[in-house]
């Protein structure tokens, strides 16, 4: 079968061109002004004993998810970066959906039997107060509780658990961890947060960075309470000054006007701090370029690549190829990039991939290994 | 506030003020109006369907009542502006429309269950509906789409598959149902004959133990093993709704890939017809790859004319094509259906299985896989492309 992958050459990871947001997390393609500015905030985070504040927005396919990807990706890769990331999507809501939604979410990710070993290795080096260490940092008895409660054998654990995820206990099972029936104030729900935060320093020495992505859900919040809810509790996450957690959201708002109401709350905006609020923009004619030449050099098989030139290099017209621009000559990729760029003079990275696919399929199917200027300007009306 | 004066009451009723102090929770919930839309000053007949939805709830928890015309803080605000919105102003009018929801959405045998009475406050009227607790499980339907409600504190919860299984299980207990071994079987039997077509042996494991998950445990269940995937849904009913309603609902279709051995033109009502779907890749500007049989049948042949004449789709031809799977990539997000149906208006009809994947946690794994073997179909050896999408710089 002529697929994409054996006909072009790609590497054997690679059945088209599209970039996955995990698997390639690593990569991070054209954007030399972005990274840099990223890695600066990373840097004078960590520096500082601050875990990194920032909103990413912009329009679909702009690439946020992959960003916030290649953030943890560096986070996760760089000794100086000692931290652990929590990545989650915001799971589907409904208007009234309070931060509890994102709250368990991010502890799901988290996970029950990490949360559960940082807080016996915690126990064991605070036995005698850490208990009342805990609550002095929440200000409250129940969250101290419900953390001693993780300790129990059997269901209390779980169920201490549950309780922490801002879920509702039965009454049974309220009484048997000694608990009231739930955790519902966004204060509280924060707090049980900056305790898992604190826990990763004391424990593993690596702050603890929450990533919450497909923040564009918030829009379907509109219950005036509910509201709220997630304001209240973002402004304290957005809180550069408190040091026990990091927050990072992205969401696909072109225009800060356009956030969600929570996220434009005057309170939520300026504790975030404007300049962590980063839009990514999409990708003009030259960066374009910049971003396919990175990406097929990236995803081309250099033998295979050199095999396919040898059979085939005569379909080129004469025109030169560049490892970065094969299986394009380098005029056709110039015509490939203007294509790409037709609506505007712009795009992004997500439709430069489905772009890409589409005209190479069609290459395929007229039987083509090598793009010339004179096949693709016939294909494109160029 | 004035005294509350009951006009139509069938049973005591509890003050309003005494209401309105106790404010919402499991037994009671407000709503500003019916269906008159406060934000556009315009009528909203979504809005009616929302109060179904809250009574299915109830009836399917501990009973409760819904007070119409009650605004944020407890405002009393009243039902005039729902009566401008009716062809018959009046508070007859007015209950016929909400009973006329009730029969579309819960059904004609529910409706009379619940109780419609209203509240003079002065010059203005809240309508008040009682729902007590319904003897058997009430699903709220929606354009052939069925939905089970429960009221879970103040809100009014969907549930999911799994859940909705055991939560009928536990509140009706004596009610009888089907076995979900036998439900299991039945579905596993399916799947296993639509999975066959897939080259891929690790995504048709991933795909059974995912549709697993999501189907009733077995009976005596040991232990519930968490909620189902909520990036999958299941269906046998109008099963290619499944993946045209999110699609009429998404904004900038980017591709599309039809796999399908018959083609039709399609008029669903609930979701899309040809002559939308051809619009919409035209406006969008989608590259459409569709694969299937050669046509035999004239409205098979007209249907890939048409979408042929888009110039938006690449059409290959392959003989003996079993697989059934479909794949968007739109701004609004990446899903997939795989199952039973044709890409035909009689698949609308037909008892299918359909198995949606939405891109969301695990399922963009699956997505993206699905979408692999997609665009292999398209590259099988024996095709013949008979459409090509043109590609054009304006």
């Amino acid at each position: 079968m002529d697929t994409l992958q054996s006909w072009f050459g790609l590497k054997e990871q690679h059945n088209d061109f599209s970039i996955e947001t995990d698997t390639d997390a690593s990569l991070f393609f054209a954007r030399h002004e972005l990274n840099q500015r990223l890695q600066s905030i990373l840097r004078r985070s960590f520096r500082s004993g601050s875990p990194p504040k920032m909103v990413l927005y912009g329009d679909w396919g702009v690439g946020k998810t992959h960003t916030m990807r290649h953030m943890e990706y560096v986070i996760a890769n760089t000794d100086d970066f000692k931290a652990t990331v929590v990545f989650v999507e915001l799971p589907d809501i409904v208007s009234k959906s309070t931060f509890q939604v994102a709250h368990s979410a991010l502890l799901d990710a988290l996970g029950f039997e990490r949360a559960k070993r940082w807080v016996v290795q915690f126990q064991a080096r605070y036995s005698a107060d850490a208990h009342d260490r805990i609550r002095a940092l929440t200000q409250s008895g129940d969250i101290a509780g419900a953390f001693d409660n993780m300790l129990a054998y059997g269901e209390g654990s779980r169920i201490a658990w549950d309780w922490l995820r801002g879920v509702p206990l039965a009454a049974g099972d309220a009484r048997l961890v000694g608990l009231p029936p739930g955790l519902y104030q966004s204060n509280q729900l924060v707090k049980v947060l900056e305790v898992f935060g604190r826990l990763s320093q004391e424990v593993d020495g690596k702050l603890l960075v929450f990533m919450l992505d497909e923040a564009t859900k918030l829009d379907r919040v509109t219950n005036p309470d509910a509201v709220a809810h997630w304001t209240n509790a973002l402004k304290l996450l957005a809180d550069q000054k408190s040091k026990e957690v990091g927050f990072v959201l992205s969401g696909s708002w072109i225009d800060p006007n356009e956030m969600a109401l929570p996220l434009q709350d005057q309170q939520v905006m300026t504790r975030f701090g404007e300049p962590n609020y980063i839009q990514l923009v999409s990708l003009d004619e030259a960066e374009t370029i910049i971003f396919l030449n990175a990406l097929l050099e990236e995803w081309v098989d250099t033998r295979s690549r050199a095999a396919i030139l040898e059979a085939h290099g005569g379909e080129a017209d004469g025109e030169a190829i560049a490892p970065t621009s094969f299986p394009f000559t380098k005029p056709a990729l110039e015509i490939a990039a203007r294509y790409t760029c037709r609506q505007g003079g712009i795009t992004t990275p997500r439709d430069i991939q489905i772009t890409l696919d589409d005209l190479l399929n069609r290459a395929i199917d007229d039987g083509r290994h090598v793009v010339s200027s004179r096949y693709i300007s016939a294909l494109v009306g160029a | 506030m004035d005294t509350p004066v009951p006009t139509t009451p069938s049973h005591e009723i509890e003050p309003l003020d005494r209401m309105l102090e106790r404010g919402e929770g499991r037994t009671l919930e407000f709503k500003a109006t019916l269906r008159y839309d406060l934000r556009t000053n315009t009528a909203n007949r979504d809005l009616a369907k929302v109060i179904a939805k809250t009574a299915a709830a109830f009836l399917n928890t501990d009973g409760g009542s819904i007070l119409i015309g009650i605004g944020d803080n407890h405002t009393i605000l009243g039902i005039d502006r729902d009566l401008t919105t009716l062809s018959k102003p009046t508070l007859d009018g007015f209950e016929l429309a909400l009973r006329n929801t009730f029969a579309l959405h819960l059904g004609a045998d529910i409706g009379p269950l619940i109780g419609v009475g209203f509240i003079s406050v002065g010059a203005l009227t809240v309508a008040h509906v009682t729902c007590p607790r319904h003897s058997s499980p009430v699903f709220h339907e929606e354009n052939g789409r069925r939905e089970f409600y429960v009221r879970d504190g103040n809100q009014s919860r969907p549930l999911d598959v799994r859940a909705t299984h055991n939560y009928i299980r536990e509140h009706w207990e004596s009610q009888p149902l089907i076995g979900p071994e036998a439900v299991r079987e039945a579905v596993a039997s399916a799947l296993q004959e639509h999975l066959a077509p897939l080259q891929s042996d690790a995504l048709r494991s991933m795909i059974l133990e995912a549709i697993r998950e999501t189907l009733p445990a077995p009976i005596p269940a040991a232990e519930p093993s968490g909620d189902s995937p909520p990036w999958l849904k299941v269906g046998t009913h109008r099963v290619l709704d499944l993946f045209l309603a999110p699609l009429a609902r998404s904004s900038g279709w980017k591709r599309l890939f039809l796999i399908s051995p018959w083609i039709s033109d399609i008029a669903s009502e609930t979701s899309l017809t040809s002559d939308q779907l051809c619009k919409r890749m035209q406006d969008d500007q989608t590259t459409a790859y569709i694969v299937t049989r050669p046509p035999e049948k004239d409205w098979h042949e007209a249907a890939l004319a048409r979408l042929g004449a888009t110039g938006r789709a690449n059409v290959a031809l392959v003989p003996d094509l079993h697989t059934k799977l479909y794949t968007a990539e739109t701004h609004s997000g990446s899903f997939a259906l795989l199952g039973s149906a044709n890409f035909t208006q009689q698949a609308l009809a037909n008892i299918e299985l359909g198995l949606l994947v939405n891109a969301y946690a695990d399922g963009r794994h699956v997505v993206t896989q699905l979408h692999n073997e997609a665009a292999q179909l398209y590259r099988l050896p024996q095709r013949r492309v008979i459409y090509h999408a043109s590609f054009r710089m304006n």
